[in-house]
């Protein structure tokens, strides 16, 4: 975590959240998303029972509080803006699997699980990384599963241990195009 | 030299390492156990080791996929993008073995991996 403590990541989205109240940015939360599929209403994940998520042990977890989610959200509308073909754009807690903001478009059902299991993901593919031995050099940069129409891209964002995931159609968006947002918003 | 080139995996491993010479790794893996049937190592890398850690991956993103109730839709393959080196993981028709790979990102893209990777397919399914 050292080696990215560097990174202007954290007070560039400060800087953009402080002008703004907490109420807009929450906004955006209920805003009614792009899509053929809108139909359902966006499941916030502040509503959402925390417990589900099997992974993490729930108890030990300290609160979110208002203003990391807003920060957080700060970087889902970013996001969201590159790429309005989206279908999932969340950010996660590396450290305890819980959603600390995000976007669905469509059906949102598993959301909760989905967080925990991507952060999962992260975590043993470190472990892996770290068993292999690469040395200091080879860091994490993102992580793709490809499926059969479906893209999914996480990326960490390292100064606040924080999972970018993003979920594309392949025929809305291409890897390039997801991948250097990504990468613009972890830089 | 840890396959037998008599078996599928090692078969699998033989023709990868015929296409990509200058590969870093490869291992064919039983998701079912997380041990490997078959691998090679043109580096430092154990892929034996990484195989148990990738398992978890595989299964964590099954686990996340029938949670979100995706319908028809299957894992091609999961990419691990690190400094200079890509870590593919290529699952196999069947879902119940993938392959491993690791190259360096200078000597063979994305497109170059997966190509190579995907010739395996009949070969392990069966």
């Amino acid at each position: 975590m050292g080696l990215f403590s560097n990174l202007p990541f954290l007070k560039r989205s400060q800087a953009e959240a402080a002008p703004q109240p907490t109420a807009p940015a929450l906004e955006v939360l209920a805003a009614p998303v792009v899509s053929e599929e809108v139909a359902e209403p966006i499941v916030v994940a502040a509503s959402t029972p925390a417990p589900v998520i099997a992974a993490v042990p729930a108890p030990s977890a300290p609160a979110i509080s208002s203003e990391t989610r807003a920060q957080a959200e700060v970087v889902v509308r970013r996001v969201v803006q590159e790429i309005p073909d989206f279908m999932t754009v969340a950010i996660v807690d590396g450290a305890s699997g819980r959603i600390l903001a995000g976007q669905w478009a469509g059906h949102s059902g598993g959301a909760v699980e989905v967080a925990a299991a991507n952060a999962e993901i992260v975590q043993q593919t470190r472990l892996a990384i770290e068993a292999l031995q690469l040395g200091p050099e080879e860091l994490l940069e993102d992580i793709l599963i490809t499926l059969r129409k479906q893209l999914h891209l996480m990326r960490v964002l390292p100064t606040q241990n924080w999972l970018l995931y993003l979920a594309v159609r392949t025929q809305d968006t291409n890897l390039a195009l997801a991948r250097t947002v990504l990468r613009d918003m972890a830089a | 030299m840890a396959y037998s080139a008599s078996t599928p995996a090692g078969q699998a491993v033989q023709n990868i390492i015929n296409d990509l010479p200058g590969l870093m790794a490869v291992a064919i893996v039983d998701i079912s156990s997380g041990m490997s049937l078959a691998s090679h190592s043109n580096s430092g890398i154990n892929p034996e080791t990484a195989a148990a850690y990738n398992t978890e991956v595989v299964k964590q993103k099954q686990k996340a996929m029938t949670a979100l109730k995706l319908q028809g839709e299957v894992i091609d393959d999961i990419l691990i993008t690190l400094t200079n080196q890509l870590h593919l993981i290529k699952l196999v028709a069947d879902s119940k073995k993938f392959i491993y790979l690791v190259v360096n990102s200078r000597d063979t893209n994305l497109a170059i991996a997966r190509e190579v990777l995907r010739a395996q397919n009949e070969l392990l399914s069966a």
